[in-house]
């Protein structure tokens, strides 16, 4: 009986302790979701790459531009896809090489500090001193103040692409000497809050230079899953979220309280092919690469894998863009690419093609992190299969390092091809000589003195000339097979007002002061 | 003598562990130089990536790159995160007090059902008590942490609305801290109400009541005392479990902690911070294990005496 009662004490006791345990778990920091919803005009936004750090000018996705509370010296128009200056009021170069930046006077950074040129050049050398893909991207050889709201800036050689590559999400200016892990920028809204694992809420800047935000606060949040975005939507906890996945649209735009909205993206899903590897001969041979590029049913893949969500594409800048060619259809069929195959020297007979009396085979890779390219590498290989080439299909887990390798002959791949309002980007990283993306090892002297020249082009007009030039030359080659451009869709509430859906992630601000919320 | 040997010991382990650090990373498939250059948007050449690679020593023969690697050790200088350019000490030193409180939240709530549910296990053995109790273990052991994790997620956070569903603030403490308890739990339950039953019919037990002494003070001196030294084994072994354990549920439930770190770490091939990773989990082990050792010397000094009789 006594060791009964002892027991029973010692329960008592530990029930008691288990109850403050739970009680001092409940304990933390107050919840910033629920002061932000307690302000007026609350707009919550999902997007899908998370900041992996608060710092701007590291960070790895675009969180921290997106977010609406920095700006870049230029900007790129979502509707034009053209550059304009935005911190810097305008530029001017006489060799593209020295540059004189003309900074918008009466910005004032988040925490009162004037935006002057001084502040500028801190912050384009810290992006600089931190982050090697901005040192690579503007080759900026020295800056130096020249008065209160201009810089110079000399690039380490003739570098027209400067002005595009300000836009990078990394080059955004802040003030570096600001104290706390906060970014402090320039931009409609600042951060009053920001967890890279949970959430930034971020309130209107009344000193904002360029008018004042609709917004009273924002709650901004990434997840990388594509239901629970939608979910989150559906739940009302969202009011706008970025890029729903494919399968959900149907069922979002049947929702009369909310909108769909879908614009041209920017990437371009492509076969790219291996011009350096074992069927170097077959690929370096114009009429064997129609011939592979006539397999490829464009309209078939976005209607099944893209589910209508796409647009065909052939050359390297679909679309109207000022730099697009003007679009050439391919032909399509086992016909036309059993003639191309006859005309690069092939057997065929039977409607099979063979070499040497032997039958092609070919190895085609692909990857997982863009869900749809494994399923146009399937629909290639039954079209392959239809004219006797075999092609084994290989899912690599880092495709960027499976195909240095050189162990592959086509791979299907995405790039962002328009990007940041000039096509210096794709052209050099994806036929440059010594390119990291031109995996195909592709050495065409014409198109290499055609891309010099467009690389020492300071006058925009020409620049956009000799890229649709380049564009045009790269289509009657046939290097590659360009196939759909997958749009990008965001989804919101009726009550939001203001909303641009951008054509990627990378080059806009989400959050904008025009946003509204009724 | 044994403080002495315990250092050499440690120092061994610690070798071993600077090895494994390094040989993990560098059998790891993925190249940081592609990322550090953001390749994704910016036009690089393979002269740049090699230029950084040839920055950054990954070019150095593998020897020179491990002493470089010990010699940056024995300063006390885990690099740098490649990926935020922060000295990776300063990262783990913000996400551990986060991993530490969730660790020590879930191994006390453990502990604590282990002493109410061992002890009515111990004290109904064989009855529907003690039933439930080995039912109650029998699922934290064979329930996923995560499955676990999830539903409470969708009950108490999507459907009741009770408790945040991420982060550390208002309560958001609860579910990951009961979610790894619960995981974490069974073996204590179970070993310390064995230990209990059995320690009851220890021959020192029924001497102690011979001699007329309280049930109070022969439970909490004698039987108690006795029936923790198992426990206190498990605590040590369990650790390696527990922390496996809060990266997961750090993940589910947005909490930044050392596993949510070491997560995004792994997926972003930052090797500083993997590196460190597995160099701090391992001298806490080793720290745990080693105070576990001591421990049972005070738990049951015939241990320490054995030791001297030997020596």
């Amino acid at each position: 009986m006594k060791r009964a009662s002892t027991l029973a004490r010692a329960l008592t006791a530990l029930a008691a302790a288990a109850s403050l345990a739970l009680a001092a778990c409940g304990s933390g920091s107050s919840d910033s979701t629920a002061d932000a919803t307690a302000a007026d005009k609350t707009l919550n936004f999902v997007t899908v790459y998370p900041a992996n750090t608060t710092d701007a000018h590291q960070v790895q996705a675009s969180f921290i531009l997106n977010s609406g509370a920095v700006e870049t010296l230029v900007g790129f128009d979502p509707d034009t896809l053209e550059l304009y200056p935005w911190l810097a009021e305008s530029w001017d170069t006489d060799d593209a090489q020295h540059w004189t930046f003309h900074l918008r006077e009466g910005v004032e950074f988040h925490n009162g500090e004037p935006m002057t040129a001084e502040k500028v050049m801190a912050s384009l050398q810290d992006s600089i001193d931190v982050n090697p893909g901005v040192a690579a991207a503007l080759t900026i050889d020295s800056m130096e103040v020249v008065d209160e709201h201009t810089l110079s800036i000399t690039t380490a050689d003739v570098y027209p692409a400067l002005i595009s590559n300000l836009v990078h999400f990394n080059a955004v200016i802040t003030d570096v000497d600001a104290e706390g892990d906060l970014p402090v920028g320039t931009g409609a809204f600042k951060f009053d809050s920001f967890d890279i694992a949970g959430e930034a809420v971020l309130s209107r800047n009344d000193s904002y230079w360029d008018g004042t935000a609709k917004l009273d606060k924002v709650v901004m949040t990434a997840n990388e899953d594509s239901n629970a975005r939608v979910m989150a939507l559906q739940s009302g906890d969202a009011d706008i979220i970025y890029r729903p996945g494919l399968e959900s649209l149907p069922t979002l735009e049947a929702d009369e309280s909310l909108t769909v909205d879908t614009v041209s993206g920017t990437r371009v899903y492509h076969l790219l092919y291996n011009y350096s590897g074992a069927n170097a001969d077959l690929w370096n041979n114009e009429e064997f690469r129609r011939g592979i590029d006539a397999l490829v049913d464009r309209q078939s893949i976005v209607d099944t894998v893209m589910g209508g969500q796409a647009t065909v594409a052939y050359n390297v800048f679909p679309g109207d863009w000022p730099f697009s060619p003007e679009t050439t259809e391919h032909e399509f069929g086992v016909e036309a690419a059993l003639q191309h195959f006859e005309a690069a020297g092939l057997d065929v007979a039977d409607g099979k093609v063979t070499r040497d009396g032997q039958p092609l085979s070919l190895k085609m890779a692909t990857y997982v992190a863009r869900a749809e390219l494994p399923q146009i590498a399937q629909i290639v290989q039954d079209q392959a299969r239809q004219v006797g080439i075999d092609m084994e299909i290989y899912v690599a887990e880092n495709i960027d390092e499976y195909l240095p390798q050189g162990d592959w002959d086509l791979v299907t791949y995405s790039l962002l091809t328009i990007s940041r309002g000039d096509g210096a980007f794709f052209l050099n990283s994806a036929f440059g000589a010594d390119a990291a993306q031109n995996h195909g090892r592709l050495d065409d002297p014409t198109l290499q003195s055609m891309l010099d020249a467009f690389n020492k082009e300071v006058d925009v007009d020409s620049r956009t000339e000799q890229t649709r030039e380049i564009a045009e030359y790269i289509d009657a080659e046939a290097y590659n097979s360009y196939i759909t451009v997958p749009n990008e869709s965001a989804a919101f509430k009726d009550t939001v007002t203001g909303w641009k859906t951008p054509a990627n992630e990378f080059e806009f601000q989400m959050i904008t002061k025009d946003l509204d919320i009724n | 003598m044994v403080a002495l040997k315990k250092l050499g010991e440690g120092l061994v382990f610690l070798w071993l562990l600077t090895l494994v650090a390094f040989a993990v990373v560098k059998l790891a498939p993925g190249d940081v130089v592609l990322s550090m250059l953001r390749i994704d948007t910016v036009a690089v050449t393979n002269e740049q990536i090699e230029a950084l690679r040839e920055e950054l020593g990954l070019n150095m023969p593998i020897w020179q790159q491990y002493l470089a690697y010990l010699g940056s050790l024995a300063h006390l200088d885990f690099g740098t995160s490649a990926m935020t350019g922060q000295p990776v000490i300063a990262e783990i030193g913000k996400a551990f007090p986060a991993t530490l409180m969730l660790a020590g939240y879930a191994l006390a709530l453990a502990l604590i059902l282990a002493a109410i549910l061992g002890a009515v296990g111990a004290r109904f053995a064989g009855r529907w008590p003690d039933r439930g109790v080995l039912a109650f273990c029998m699922l934290g052991a064979s329930i996923p942490t995560f499955w676990l994790a999830l539903v409470m997620l969708n009950v108490f956070s999507v459907r009741l609305g009770v408790v945040p569903s991420m982060g550390m603030g208002d309560g958001g403490m609860i579910l990951p801290t009961v979610a790894l308890a619960f995981a974490v739990a069974p073996p204590y339950i179970k070993i310390l109400r064995n230990s209990l039953i059995e320690s009851q019919d220890l021959d020192f037990v029924r001497a102690s009541r011979s001699r007329g002494l309280g049930e109070q003070v022969i439970f909490f001196r004698h039987i108690l005392r006795a029936s923790l030294i198992p426990v206190v084994t498990i605590a040590g072994v369990s650790l390696g479990s527990l922390l496996g354990g809060t990266v997961v549920v750090e993940k589910i439930f947005g909490i930044p902690g050392v596993g949510k770190l070491m997560l995004e770490a792994l997926t972003r091939r930052d090797y500083a911070v993997i590196q460190a990773f597995i160099i701090l989990i391992g001298v806490i082990v080793f720290l745990i294990n080693t105070l576990v050792d001591l421990s049972y010397r005070w738990l049951d000094p015939a241990i320490s005496l054995k030791g001297k009789a030997r020596a």
